[in-house]
């Protein structure tokens, strides 16, 4: 399945392309937690992960046509 | 008395005279310091009913027992006073450098009553005081007074004073201090430039006495040591992008208010952001006294027309004046946002009445007669121009100086203005974010987002993440999370750093960290439950001046568009944010009655029974 990525704030060193958004092919049923360790971010320190605009967590399967929004916790460093 | 220098300025404009006393102990101990000495002060001296322009409004400028010691972030003080835009109490908070000379000259507080019959400004000097005349400084910017100031009183003397918007008293003026640094929200500035005071000027060498050295530093260094891990393979995302980056998270959750709140989402929202900034205009990072994260923004812009350098924009300019306003074109921002700087005006209430008045005239409810211009979403020009015409109150200017609600009101549509209480909403929209619209509508002052911001754990994470669509489990959260900020207020601290570093990441925040710090500054050795009390105190306080100024429960409230026009697009598409079923839990939770007031009980247990009795 397809899923289009956003890497926000200080993510985008994670991004395949160099572009804060890029599309992604990845399998079928495939887990945020899957994402993460497919893009090498880190599951610590706890990220904001949004699926369609939804908080989502790590063990949530992502859906063909997701949009899944990545950014770090923002407040005082 | 340690933590403070002890002493409070008195400072009679209509008789000129400045005098000193000392603060009490018991009021420094029951309401911490900052805000909770500025809410103490107006209960006891300002007629909650009076004209907020006249000369019996009060003006309270009040640091913290940590402002100026060398706690991480105690840079900061609170100007407190009756409410020109709203008639509500205000409380405009800012750090910079300012606070701290302030406490470094020996004073904790200055309490201005009366008016001036010329203008004038307050220079402190190591332990003395005095008026001096400032109509030579009348008409000057921000920028002009603080250079002439420094140059008249000593170089190294760090001021705050009122702009030209100030001094024709528009009602969301600011007080600028060390030049860029706003004390924004309510129309402080109009206040000042209502009794004639145009600037207070700081100097001195004095050290904040500490209770406990040895305890306070290792403190101060263990929270050293730990910010400089947590940073050790990047900066923090604030010190690299600045505040502005948080319009990556609202976009993303559908809540980045966009052209008066009729959608969620900009599609121009990665040309306003904080990465936007930091790749076209910043020059560096500049930090506030005793800050470790340096957030604020020192930027120029070159762009023909939109030439200027300062301070910013921060996330909330960026939304007034960007995504409401339906402009992605950051230059523009950038340049609205200096001027509002230099001319001393509140950025958030001056976009979003901008943003408001698009509304109007797209709609062709305002004749161009008035306007004197044509006026629609996105026009970049027009930000900059109209807050120009603001200041000086020229024009359509001296409309839009009254604020959204009555812009809205004069011509008839008083449901458009994006208000609480008559003051702008911060750049959240609450149908996307349950929780800050309880926040909103039961903030003290109106619309802010800085007296229990909901966005750190709604949207950000931080302490902690929850939904920011549910709306059941908020009101006990929104209650923890204001008594909060009114303890990190009253400390003299920073709440960007506060939030993350200081309170405990559980469901029932605790003020752990700053109990520590309190406790080796001042000696008071509070517990936990004693600090959140002295938090509650400060709210319900607060409180007690709105009931007192005629306002009541239906004053709670959030415009019809907020509660019944469900988000049009966006990951919010098809929400209103549930004010209603929030409420009721809300007054239950805070221990107030049906009218939304506290209870005799409530403020027996807070030990403030006095408030009962005016």
């Amino acid at each position: 399945m397809k899923v289009k990525v956003c890497l926000l704030v200080n993510l985008k060193k994670h991004s395949p392309t160099g572009e804060s958004e890029f599309c992604l092919s990845i399998e079928d049923g495939a887990t945020v937690e899957k994402l993460f360790e497919r893009l090498d971010i880190p599951t610590e320190p706890m990220n904001v992960v949004l699926v369609d605009g939804r908080q989502a967590c790590l063990d949530d399967k992502l859906r063909d046509g997701n949009l899944i929004a990545i950014f770090p916790p923002v407040a005082g460093g | 008395m340690h933590g403070w220098r002890g002493n409070l300025l008195r400072v009679n404009l209509t008789r000129g005279t400045v005098t000193q006393e000392p603060l009490d102990p018991e009021v420094a101990r029951a309401y911490l310091g900052g805000r909770g000495l500025g809410i103490h002060y107006s209960l006891k001296e300002v007629d909650p009913t009076c004209d907020p322009l006249g000369a019996e409004n009060v003006l309270i400028m009040s640091a913290g027992p940590l402002t100026g010691t060398g706690a991480p972030t105690g840079a900061r003080y609170m100007i407190t006073t009756k409410a020109p835009l709203t008639g509500s109490i205000t409380c405009a908070n800012s750090g910079g450098h300012f606070p701290a000379a302030l406490k470094k000259a020996g004073y904790d507080a200055i309490i201005c009553s009366g008016r001036s019959p010329e203008p004038v400004y307050l220079w402190i000097n190591q332990g003395q005081a005095e008026l001096r005349p400032a109509s030579h400084l009348w008409g000057k910017t921000t920028h002009e007074t603080d250079e002439a100031l420094r140059k008249e009183t000593d170089p190294g003397a760090r001021t705050t004073c009122i702009g030209p918007a100030g001094e024709h008293q528009v009602l969301f003026a600011s007080v600028m201090n060390d030049r860029d640094r706003a004390a924004g929200r309510g129309g402080v500035g109009a206040v000042m430039g209502a009794k004639n005071l145009k600037a207070v000027a700081a100097k001195g060498h004095g050290k904040v006495p500490i209770y406990d050295e040895s305890a306070f530093k290792r403190l101060v260094s263990g929270l050293q040591k730990s910010f400089k891990e947590t940073s050790k393979d990047q900066p923090p995302p604030l010190r690299t992008y600045g505040t502005a980056v948080t319009a990556a998270a609202t976009q993303n959750y559908g809540v980045f208010p966009t052209r008066n709140f009729q959608s969620g989402t900009f599609e121009g929202w990665n040309r306003i952001d904080g990465h936007a900034l930091t790749e076209r205009f910043l020059r560096r990072p500049k930090a506030c006294f005793s800050c470790p994260i340096a957030c604020g923004r020192d930027t120029k812009v070159d762009e023909p027309g939109f030439e200027g350098q300062g301070e910013g924009p921060e996330y909330e300019t960026v939304y007034a004046f960007g995504s409401d306003c339906g402009v992605d074109n950051l230059a523009a921002v950038a340049k609205a946002n200096y001027l509002c700087n230099e001319l001393g005006l509140d950025t958030i209430t001056m976009g979003a009445t901008i943003a408001c008045a698009m509304e109007l005239a797209e709609q062709g409810v305002i004749p161009v007669s008035d306007l004197g211009r044509s006026l629609k979403f996105g026009d970049a020009q027009a930000i900059v121009d109209l807050t120009r015409l603001t200041a000086f109150r020229q024009g359509f200017g001296d409309v839009l100086a009254q604020g959204s609600l009555r812009l809205a009101q004069r011509y008839g549509y008083p449901e458009l203005a994006m208000v609480s209480k008559g003051m702008e909403f911060a750049g959240y929209d609450p149908r996307g974010e349950q929780g800050m619209g309880l926040a909103y509508a039961t903030s003290p002052i109106g619309a802010s987002h800085m007296r229990g911001d909901p966005a750190y754990i709604e949207l950000l994470g931080v302490p902690m993440l929850m939904d920011p669509l549910s709306w059941r489990d908020k009101p006990q959260l929104i209650k923890d999370w204001q008594d909060t900020f009114c303890i990190i207020d009253a400390a003299g601290l920073c709440v960007f750093y506060s939030v993350r570093n200081l309170v405990t990441p559980t469901r029932d925040i605790r003020p752990q960290g700053i109990m520590e710090l309190l406790n080796a500054a001042t000696g008071a050795d509070y517990t936990l439950d004693e600090l959140c009390r002295a938090g509650e105190r400060i709210f319900n306080a607060e409180r007690i001046f709105l009931q007192r100024a005629g306002f009541t429960r239906d004053q709670d409230s959030l415009p019809p568009r907020i509660i019944s026009e469900p988000m049009p697009e966006g990951p919010a598409k098809g929400m209103v944010c549930h004010l209603e079923e929030m409420i009721e839990e809300y007054y239950r939770v805070r221990g107030w009655d049906q009218s939304g007031f506290p209870t005799p009980e409530k403020l027996a247990e807070l030990g403030c029974m006095t408030f009962s009795c005016p």
